[in-house]
């Protein structure tokens, strides 16, 4: 912000160099610019004139669209934001010109964040430390991803999926088995294979079987759709007992998701219980209603139901859960009041909440401390 | 290590990588034998299926154990934590008692374990099994023609448990010996698991086993300070008072000990770790004291 005000006064004394000083500034700088205290400055800058700039933004709690101010009468603008410590904030620019509003990624910011609508730019706040395990570890031994296909009673159709092993598979060795919802999504924008890759090679995750799974009509299907649950249970837990090298018994059966797939995973714990021993929950779509009718569309009311459900008269969860959620999405609240649930309910839970969005950087950067715990590997033993 | 012949390498803790031993090798510019415990086992797991199906009995049960075991740390050690916490006074009669309890607890475990052990050796007696026979014989055939034996690291309840399955107990004594991290923890009395930094907490440390005895009266930490907090005087307190008598003996890259007592490399690559929390450096001669202690 005192870099902005310090532009300003340059500006107002020398109003006839403003261009030259503008470039200056936007070449001097990485943007947003930040503070010791997390604070975040916004910049925009094109050289062209704008009518007005808005931050569009997905954090829960501050007006979704801000407006920017303009830098005395340039057409730069700036705007300040105040974040909490350690945040992750993903964001785009709305320019506008005239009657049109364009959304843009920030032009002076290479931080970008992929998912499946494509990508936004990244403030991350100066105490944010994006894990180095989640980058290609040279040293850490690949394991291997196929593809596979096959026919589900469930669904009537053919289904594909795709199952990691891990690099030190061999003949005759049994591990624990986890199934993904969003499984290509987890894999393209969490990195998840990398991150099993290196985890498993760190000791720090034992070695998993992974499956990595997709709905056809996704949403229908994960919101505590009964067939879904009997679709894991009957058809592909029960294909992958017969065909992968999977170890037998509740704890060493996992399933995750994010989002729908949370709620997926939850459901299908409860509707076949003693089937997974670990759910890996991530900002679960746990909407509920407390009095009267919710208002979030047609497509959440077997969730709601479901929720309300659980919350009168939560059934034994005979697993442990990891439940994680970022405290800038609208579904904090549900994924807080669900914690006490599982405390009564579960075999132990983990929750832990993040200043970030709801988004694939959020749900990756979860994932050790979700895996290890679940799936504690023998780091404990390793002394070399 | 005078004297001529190659030597002798156990690196079973690398487990499935044992025989990528080329760096070790390299390093050394002498010849090596590896004598493949791990592979050798799984050479048995083909020759002696009944055997290692009722050791794989054996170590399931040892697990189970394990699971009680660690029940009772937790709540032994919350109740040290709760007499004692941070204004630990260690001549306080309750904080005593609570250590007490928490070393009966390990020792308990330790009963339990040999109780397994020797039920397994008496039944099965693997070391008469003729597959394991020969085996063994040709692991000691080539331990007998190097002039020593190295022993690595790597996953130390493998490691433990691949030379105890072959015996090798009284081999250890006849050769000079060379082993670090895991492979120096098989050689003291009792094998102490340990660590304060894993991704969901601080784990709380647990007995594996015990040792093979060569080093007596010690527990070693190999590379204590990336995996124990030692900035914290009350948990590095309350670690040497629970492993008491036995010396907690933290060894870093750099530094080593001799079983005679003789550090060598970096004086503060070794150091022992006391009950009023400080942690002191092993000197270079007399290392154990004269009042060293015995199990």
């Amino acid at each position: 912000m005192q870099r902005v005000l310090d532009l300003t006064a340059r500006l107002e004394r020398s109003p006839q160099d403003s261009r030259r000083l503008l470039a200056e500034f936007a070449a001097q700088w990485q943007f947003p610019l930040m503070d010791e205290n997390d604070n975040a400055t916004f910049f925009y800058w094109d050289g062209h004139a704008a009518d007005s700039i808005f931050l569009q933004h997905w954090v829960f709690g501050l007006p979704s669209r801000q407006e920017f101010r303009r830098i005395g009468s340039t057409d730069a603008f700036y705007l300040p934001l105040a974040l909490p410590r350690g945040a992750r904030v993903e964001y785009k620019f709305e320019v506008v010109r005239g009657e049109n509003g364009r959304w843009m990624q920030d032009p002076r910011n290479a931080r970008r964040a992929f998912d499946p609508f494509g990508s936004n730019s990244v403030c991350p706040a100066g105490s944010y430390v994006d894990p180095e395990w989640c980058r290609l570890d040279p040293n850490a031994r690949s394991g291997s991803l196929e593809t596979h296909r096959f026919f589900s009673k469930v669904w009537g159709d053919e289904r594909e999926y795709k199952i990691y092993r891990p690099a030190e598979a061999r003949p005759g060795k049994e591990y624990p088995l986890l199934i993904v919802h969003d499984g290509g999504e987890f894999l393209h924008y969490a990195e998840m294979k990398t991150l099993l890759d290196n985890l498993i090679h760190r000791h720090e995750v034992a070695p998993l079987i992974v499956c990595f799974t997709n709905g056809v009509r996704r949403n229908w299907e994960y919101a505590a759709n009964p067939k879904q649950a009997d679709f894991l249970r009957h058809d592909l837990l029960a294909h992958l007992n017969a065909t992968q090298p999977v170890l037998d018994g509740p704890q060493f059966r996992g399933i995750m998701g994010a989002s729908f797939g949370a709620v997926s995973s939850l459901y299908a714990a409860v509707r076949h219980p003693g089937v997974w021993g670990r759910l890996l929950l991530q900002s679960g779509s746990f909407a509920f209603t407390d009095i009267g009718e919710h208002t979030r569309g047609p497509m959440w009311d077997p969730i709601v139901g479901f929720v309300n459900s659980l919350r009168d008269s939560p059934p034994p969860i005979d697993a442990q859960v990891y439940l994680s959620c970022g405290t800038f999405e609208s579904l904090i609240y549900y994924n807080r009041s669900l914690v006490p649930v599982f405390q009564r309910v579960a075999q132990g839970v983990r929750f832990s909440e993040v200043p970030d969005g709801h988004n694939w950087i959020n749900w990756r950067d979860r994932l050790r401390e979700a895996l290890t715990w679940l799936f504690p590997g023998p780091l404990w033993m390793y002394y070399e | 290590m005078s004297g001529g012949g190659p030597l002798a390498l156990i690196s079973a803790g690398w487990r499935y990588d044992e025989q990528r031993d080329e760096s070790l090798r390299e390093a050394l510019g002498e010849p090596v034998r590896n004598l493949r415990l791990y592979g050798a086992f799984r050479d048995i797991e083909r020759a002696a299926p009944d055997l290692v199906a009722a050791h794989a009995r054996k170590q399931a049960a040892l697990k189970a154990v394990k699971v009680l075991y660690r029940e009772a740390i937790v709540a032994a050690l919350a109740g040290v934590q709760k007499v004692g916490g941070s204004r630990r006074d260690r001549a306080c009669p309750w904080y005593q008692q609570a250590i007490r309890h928490l070393q009966e607890v390990d020792t308990l475990f330790l009963a339990e374990a040999d109780r397994l052990h020797e039920q397994f050796a008496e039944t099965e007696r693997p070391l008469a099994h003729p597959a394991v026979q020969e085996v063994r014989a040709a692991i000691l055939e080539t331990l007998a023609g190097c002039r020593a034996l190295l022993i690595a690291g790597g996953h130390v309840g493998v490691l433990r448990n691949r030379m105890s399955f072959f015996g090798l107990d009284q081999a250890l004594r006849e050769k000079p010996i060379i082993a670090w991290s895991g492979g120096a923890m098989v050689l003291a009395e009792r094998i102490l698991l340990y660590h304060d930094h894993t991704a969901h907490g601080v784990g709380l440390a647990e007995y594996l086993d015990r040792g093979f005895g060569l080093v007596p009266g010690v527990v070693f930490l190999p590379h204590a300070e990336q995996r124990l907090d030692l900035a914290r005087a009350d948990s590095v307190g309350i670690l040497a008072a629970r492993l008491s008598p036995f010396r907690a003996i933290a060894i870093e890259n750099g530094g080593g000990v001799s079983p005679e007592g003789e550090r060598f490399g970096r004086a503060d690559a070794v150091r022992q770790l006391h009950e009023d929390g400080s942690l002191t450096e092993v000197p270079a001669t007399n290392a154990w004291g004269a009042d060293a202690a015995r199990s």
